[in-house]
């Protein structure tokens, strides 16, 4: 194993532990490969490694916005109190004026034309607090910018490139709006973050005024950093004045014992992650569930705008409303290979892909009626559609088998397949991925091979 | 020309030696259609089943020319009583119309398992279970296998997805129809060597997961012909019985109905 990559590992490993030890007390809810984590730390971390963007659902109170602002700062070296000051707050009136840039009111009056940046497009880590009190046209500006890294006001841009970025929502309420399937599509995962026990909990509550977070704050930096985001400067200084304003809290951290990513690691990092290779059942189970997700027999493939119908038999395709996106299966993807990354992995094994996707896509699924009622009564600790996508994700049910069952049964029929095209028998594969298809009410994985073998 | 994509994904993830012909045809794995855990069960009973019983004897009698297997059902203590296969398919049909069915044998132990119904003391057809051709009831075999792909017996359909075809040229002057909800299970389960064996629940198909001490016993010492498939009075699962017309009074109906439009 290089030095290099394990010395990485444990530095993130170091941060996921003092943050999980001393900052965001938690109880350890996911397990891959015989190794425990906190859902919501661990998603965070990896979103960290990929600059995603991750949703955190949970009740008031619950330690939503607290654990993103100890992640931006941990891993970004950014003075707490920088984090909390320029994180937005959801509301109803919030215009693209406050979040992203207004005009130059003094040079306006002098018939010129100029940008002032907010802070929050400023500072490339970013959070959005009760992204759900903000009405759907602006959840969108807010997602544009944070997809591409740019942000457009006026005829003017700047560009901060792909960041981690945060947003929280409360449970529905009156007050929040709902977020529509095409803005949860762009959020990496989703997690919920948890009551962490009643230990955890009287710890906590002995935490008068957060005196810990003390320990990632320097106000003297965080004037320093405003100053240098009110300056008006061009942003290409801003960065770099920033950069140092980092570099001298980062020193203040180091004393205090934490690990620092350097910009450096961050990219060694991105390298190692993006060549971790699947291995054979990772990605066979992968394109068993992008099937499930995206084919229809009857309808040609998944649509939003057809039914579902169980005709074919109880696929996936047949208990949610909507289809998969290309977005969802990148997702699955990035955070699988960080998460073997993490685990010091050569390869993404199965367990990786099975543990992450239903995190990629909770918040993504609309179930259907009949879904749902048959789970509504379950014993459970996730939240319904958590723990709808675990079940129907994994072995599934007596009554509704899942993914994983099917491709335990039906992986060995893929493999002749596979086997018989990659040798170049071609006729033959095609003959027996129709024969397993049978006539749509095989799995849609074969139905899909049938297409490519065709060349349709 | 195949998809460039697909043969990469096939060379990434191929064995390095060429798959070995297949010396037996493999059965396509499918999935049910059934939401079953959202059905709710009861006995076809009241005004519902004096409704159905009517009808049932109407089309009987019309389409079928009262062909005697048929004439098996009778209304009695407020409950439809009688079973058999032909009787069963016939009484599907005239369910579907109002959104229910029979009980398919994966319905039949869900409905045990939920505690729903008492079942013990009476009997219910759910399947056919076609062995090797000859006979028992050959003509019905040899028809159904002319409809259906067979790769590999012993093979279960259940009665849920069938339909009924008036034939004079057949023993019972009926014949079963394969239709586009036909499940076609490949039910090794039912081999003649596990006759005898126990077990206390049954799989998402409705067949038995053996257990040496359970309390249930699949009866199934056959290899050749085909049988109804019913549990009987002890709820024990039985596949060997070739009468397909036979229907005493113990026989019950078991209806199903699906999700939101619930029948309780």
């Amino acid at each position: 194993m290089p030095k290099t990559k394990a010395k990485l590992q444990d530095k993130v490993k170091g941060l996921y532990d003092r943050i999980g030890s001393d900052f965001y007390l938690s109880r350890d809810d996911f397990e891959a490969n015989g190794e425990r984590y906190n859902s919501a730390l661990l998603m965070g971390t990896l979103t960290e490694l990929n600059k995603g963007n991750m949703l955190l659902f949970g009740e008031y109170g619950g330690g939503k916005t607290t654990s993103a602002e100890y992640l931006q700062s941990v891993f970004n070296g950014l003075p707490l109190d920088l984090v909390k000051r320029v994180a937005i707050r959801g509301n109803p009136q919030l215009t693209e004026e406050k979040m992203v840039g207004r005009p130059h009111y003094g040079k306006m009056h002098q018939g010129e034309e100029d940008v002032v940046w907010q802070h929050f497009v400023q500072v490339g880590p970013k959070i959005f607090d009760e992204f759900n009190r903000m009405p759907e046209s602006n959840q969108a500006v807010v997602l544009n910018g944070v997809d591409r890294g740019e942000w457009n006001y006026l005829n003017d841009f700047i560009s901060t490139g792909a960041q981690p970025f945060f947003a929280t929502c409360n449970y529905a309420d009156k007050g929040n709006n709902g977020l529509i399937p095409p803005i949860l599509d762009r959020f990496d995962v989703a997690v919920e973050s948890r009551f962490p026990g009643v230990a955890n909990a009287l710890h906590i509550a002995q935490d008068y005024h957060n005196d810990k977070d003390k320990i990632l704050s320097n106000p003297e930096l965080t004037r320093k950093a405003l100053g240098v985001l009110n300056s008006g400067k061009p942003q290409a200084e801003v960065q770099t004045e920033l950069e140092g304003i980092i570099r001298e809290h980062e020193k203040g951290l180091m004393g205090k014992g934490f690990s620092i990513l350097s910009k450096e690691d961050k990219e060694r990092i991105e390298q190692e992650v993006r060549a971790i290779p699947f291995d054979k059942d990772a990605e066979q189970y992968f394109a068993f569930l992008v099937s499930e997700m995206n084919t229809s027999p009857k309808y040609g493939q998944k649509r939003s705008i057809d039914p579902t119908t169980t005709e074919n038999g109880l696929y996936l395709q047949a208990s949610f409303v909507g289809s998969g996106s290309r977005r969802e299966e990148k997702s699955i993807v990035r955070y699988s290979k960080s998460l073997a990354w993490l685990q010091d992995q050569d390869k993404v094994n199965l367990d990786h892909v099975a543990q992450m996707a239903p995190y990629v896509l909770w918040h993504r699924m609309r179930w259907t009626p009949e879904t749902e009622n048959a789970f509504k009564d379950n014993d459970r600790n996730d939240p319904l559609d958590l723990h709808i996508t675990k079940s129907l994700l994994g072995e599934g049910t007596g009554e509704m088998p899942g993914v994983k069952k099917r491709f335990g049964e039906s992986q060995e029929n893929y493999q002749r397949v596979i086997d018989l095209a990659g040798h170049g028998k071609m006729d033959e594969a095609l003959r027996e991925a129709k024969e397993y298809s049978a006539d749509g009410r095989g799995h849609p994985i074969f139905q899909d091979v049938v297409k490519d073998l065709e060349g349709v | 020309m195949p998809n460039k994509n697909f043969i990469k994904l096939a060379k990434r993830q191929m064995n390095k030696e060429a798959p070995a012909e297949r010396i037996q045809p493999t059965t396509p794995i499918s999935q049910s259609s059934h939401l079953i855990n959202n059905a709710s069960y009861s006995f076809l009973e009241g005004d519902l089943g004096r409704q159905v019983l009517e009808e049932y004897n109407q089309i009987a009698s019309k389409d079928y020319q009262g062909a005697s297997a048929l004439n098996v059902l009778s209304f009695g203590d407020n409950v439809v009583k009688g079973s058999n296969p032909f009787a069963f398919v016939l009484l599907n049909k005239i369910l579907a119309q109002q959104k229910m069915r029979i009980a398919s044998p994966a319905d039949l132990e869900r409905c045990l398992e939920k505690g729903e119904l008492d079942l013990r003391g009476t009997y219910g057809d759910s399947g056919l279970v076609l062995r090797d051709s000859g006979n028992p009831n050959e003509y019905l075999l040899n028809n159904l296998a002319t409809q259906i792909n067979i790769l590999e017996t012993p093979v279960m359909i259940p009665l849920t997805g069938l339909g009924l075809k008036y034939d004079s040229n057949s023993p019972h002057d009926l014949v079963f129809q394969s239709t586009d909800f036909s499940e076609i299970i490949y039910a090794p389960q039912l081999n003649k060597t596990n006759h005898g064996k126990k077990f206390d629940s049954g799989d998402k198909q409705g067949l038995p997961i053996f257990k040496d001490n359970g309390s249930r016993t699949l009866y199934s010492n056959k290899d050749v012909g085909l049988y109804r498939l019913f549990r009987d009075w002890d709820l024990d699962l039985v596949a060997w019985d070739d009468d397909l017309a036979y229907s005493v009074s113990d026989g019950r109906v078991v209806v199903c109905a699906e999700g939101t439009s619930q029948k309780k």
